[in-house]
């Protein structure tokens, strides 16, 4: 990346961050408790799914940077959190700018366990 | 048709491969060992590359392969956290985005880049992150039913779940999420106490017995809130890993009445305390949910794993309090485990493959021995090559009464034999070993091998059959993670509170003889025991048998074969350097001995005691 393009892409992050705090100010979110509610009796939530499918390994499986945006919106519509939407097109594009995958791990070389 | 799988985890901590092959474990390893990169967490293509040679087998021949976690869901939690944390998240913002929308999500092109195939069903699986624990701790366990908790700091949104394992099948039943999190609790006080948080905790542990709980009580009532079926929830407003880069934050250091501990400074009562505090409150949360579990299942056997799963304080508390008729737990309890753990969900629960238990009754884990042996020739190939001086004893008896011999004269010797230890712990496989019985023996492990000063003794290694002649222990611990006492008639008359009133100087304290195995025994008598089984591992209990037949001891000193900060030794290469710069005084590689005074000069190129920095 060169340093016009890391400029571009930072600028990319805080526009997200920037529309993740209008999501959090405008809305009576609450994804977590932040504290003890001690009148419950129990702090244990059930599993929604117990039993464990073959399908469940393969439900968000083969990501990839092209098709991780649906994923992502069929998840958050899946969960009820439609007011996350708004945020994919941004998430897809600062991944596409900072994909950084790389073919080797360069600084290990490989097959050292057969080094001599 | 059996099923090849090959499991990975990365990207968080201690990243690590595994490979089953009709449901049998053939291999796994973590990245460090390979990379030599303590904790390494980054994609792990050399323990992948080693378990594909271990099994024979080629990518293309891979039935599936599973990622431990599902990296979308932890992304979901990630955004989801910086909404609630409103504009303080700024900072952790910057830090996490980039690589989790730049590295960790794309786990399948890793895989694809790496080794050229997603196997043969062509997409990547994921299993969850507590389910991966979850399998960890049942499959490989030697029970057909058992109920299963696992526990760490948080994965995807999960931070402690229930289950139960029966025959091939696995539900989750019951979990508590992020925030809240015991795990997280743990590692901020390791944090604050100015240890380094995923790898510190074990220390803390160590500490604990030092101090006494007196925060027990303001711990219960600010930080967590605990209920009698042993669920808690946080109170997030003392922590700091929502919204920042630190584990705490100033309401946590007012409520404890100061800053964190510079890491450099010295360990204070105050530390100590707050310590022993931390690990009773995890204990009462333990035993709370180990009873509640017990009485919601119905179930006689119990597994565990994740990270807390690793602090065998509060598992030999559990044993303890016959909570359970039977406890087994993963010795790889961390992530890296999660690899493990993945593949075989795959097998059983993807793949719904026959689960067949060790017909021996024992466990599947083949004593964790997972990782790369290198042959006799190998190794005398490495040892000429470089003409290092060595002697070849062939026979085992001969070899091992030599060692034995060696202990027993005070020698250090450091012992590479079979294959690798999967797990944090060394075994017997990569081990420094020593005479239990010579108060000098800690002290020169830690000065002149491990280059450190620690106020933790060493673990003992104990004959199976033998184990409750020295401690109050009467099952086998093969894999390290039981705490036991030492009998009370090996004990000595050491009281630690009139030491702590006159001399605050830990190492002094620890230094001084406890019982007649000091190098073992721990500030309040207890020990980290490792049980050894000839059935697991022969040769490691061929030495210890020896020595006992010279000394009466059937116990010796075992720690792990590094140097501070340094992973443990994978190859015969690492054994050597190690070896060369510390003042162990016999190396054994297999049927090789090498001995310090005949070794050329050993100049080393690099500068290995900056390399490796303290946990
Ligand atoms: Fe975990």
């Amino acid at each position: 990346m060169n340093s016009i393009n890391k400029k571009n892409s930072s600028k990319k992050l805080y526009l997200l961050f920037d529309e993740i705090q209008k999501i959090s100010k405008n809305r009576e979110l609450n994804y977590f408790d932040l504290k003890p509610i001690k009148e419950r009796t129990s702090y244990y939530s059930d599993k929604k799914v117990s039993e464990i499918s073959p399908e469940s390994f393969e439900m968000e499986s083969s990501f990839t940077l092209d098709n991780f945006g649906s994923l992502l919106e069929k998840h958050w519509k899946n969960d009820g959190s439609d007011e996350l939407l708004k945020l994919i097109p941004m998430i897809s594009d600062i991944a596409k700018e900072f994909y950084n995958v790389e073919k080797q791990n360069t600084d290990v070389s490989p097959f050292i366990y057969v080094m001599f | 048709m059996g099923k090849n799988i090959l499991g990975i985890s990365a990207f968080y901590h201690d990243s690590a491969a595994a490979i089953i092959s009709n449901g049998e474990i053939i291999a796994a390893a973590q990245e460090e060992r390979f990379s030599r990169k303590k904790h390494d967490p980054r994609f792990p293509i050399n323990a992948i590359n080693y378990c594909l040679q271990e099994a024979f087998i080629e990518p293309g021949e891979l039935d599936a392969i599973v990622f431990y976690d599902n990296p979308l869901r932890s992304f979901d939690r990630i955004i989801k956290n910086f909404i609630m944390t409103g504009e303080n998240g700024l900072a952790q913002f910057e830090k996490a985005i980039p690589s989790i929308l730049g590295v960790k999500l794309w786990i399948q092109d890793y895989v694809k880049n790496s080794i050229g195939t997603l196997g043969k069903i062509d997409k990547l699986l994921y299993s969850e992150h507590h389910l991966s624990h979850a399998a960890s701790a049942f499959y490989p366990s030697p029970f057909d039913n058992a109920a299963i908790i696992t526990i760490d700091g948080v994965g995807e949104w999960s931070t402690s779940t229930i289950g139960i394992g029966n025959g091939n099948k696995i539900e989750m039943l019951k979990e508590i999420n992020y925030p809240h999190s015991l795990g997280l609790l743990y590692s901020a006080i390791t944090y604050y106490c100015g240890f380094k948080v995923n790898s510190g905790e074990y220390k803390l542990m160590g500490l604990a017995p030092y101090g006494k709980p007196e925060y027990f009580d303001l711990i219960l009532d600010n930080l967590i809130d605990v209920k009698d079926d042993g669920s808690y929830m946080l109170n997030t407003e003392y922590f700091g890993y929502l919204d920042s880069l630190k584990m705490t934050n100033d309401k946590f250091n007012s409520l404890f009445g100061g800053n964190p501990r510079d890491p450099e400074s010295r360990i204070t009562y105050r530390e100590m305390n707050i310590a022993a505090s931390i690990q009773k409150v995890l204990e009462y949360v333990m035993l709370k949910m180990a009873k509640y579990v017990r009485k919601d299942t119905g179930m006689e056997n119990l597994v565990l794993a994740g990270g807390v799963a690793l602090n065998c304080v509060s598992n030999g508390l559990i044993l303890k309090e016959k909570i359970f008729d039977n406890i087994w737990i993963q010795p790889a309890a961390g992530d890296a485990g999660g690899a493990l753990g993945s593949a075989l969900a795959i097998n059983y629960l993807y793949f719904s493959q026959e689960r067949k238990l060790n017909p021996t009754g024992r466990d599947s884990q083949k004593g964790s021995y997972l990782g790369p042996a290198f042959s006799n020739n190998e190794i005398q190939a490495f040892l000429d090559r470089n003409d290092y001086p060595y002697e070849r004893i062939e026979n085992g008896d001969t070899r091992f009464t030599k060692i034995a011999e060696a202990l027993s004269e005070g020698k250090i010797v450091g012992y590479f034999g079979g294959r690798m230890e999967f797990g944090p712990r060394a075994l017997g496989a990569r081990s420094i070993i020593g005479d239990p019985r010579n108060i000098e023996t800690q002290s020169k492990m830690n000065l002149k091998i491990k280059y450190r000063e620690s106020f933790r003794p060493f673990a003992p290694s104990a004959l199976a059959e033998d184990v409750s002649k020295y401690f109050e222990m009467d099952v086998e611990s093969p894999y390290m993670l039981l705490v036991a006492p030492v009998k009370e008639e090996r004990r000595l008359p050491f009281d630690l509170g009139n030491f702590l009133d006159n001399d605050d100087d830990m190492i002094r304290i620890v230094n001084k003889a406890r019982s007649d195995i000091p190098a073992i025994t721990h500030v309040d008598y207890s020990a980290r025991v490792q049980t050894v089984n000839i059935l697991d591992k022969p040769d490691y209990h061929n030495i210890i048998k020896k020595f006992k037949e010279i000394t009466g001891y059937g116990v010796i000193v075992n720690t792990s074969f590094n140097v501070r900060g340094e992973p443990i030794v994978c190859t015969p290469l690492d054994a050597y350097k190690c070896f060369m710069r510390s003042d162990i005084d016999i190396l054994v590689l297999e049927e090789y001995i090498l001995h310090k005074t005949n070794q050329p000069n050993y100049k080393d190129k690099e500068n290995w005691k900056e390399e490796y920095e303290l946990d």
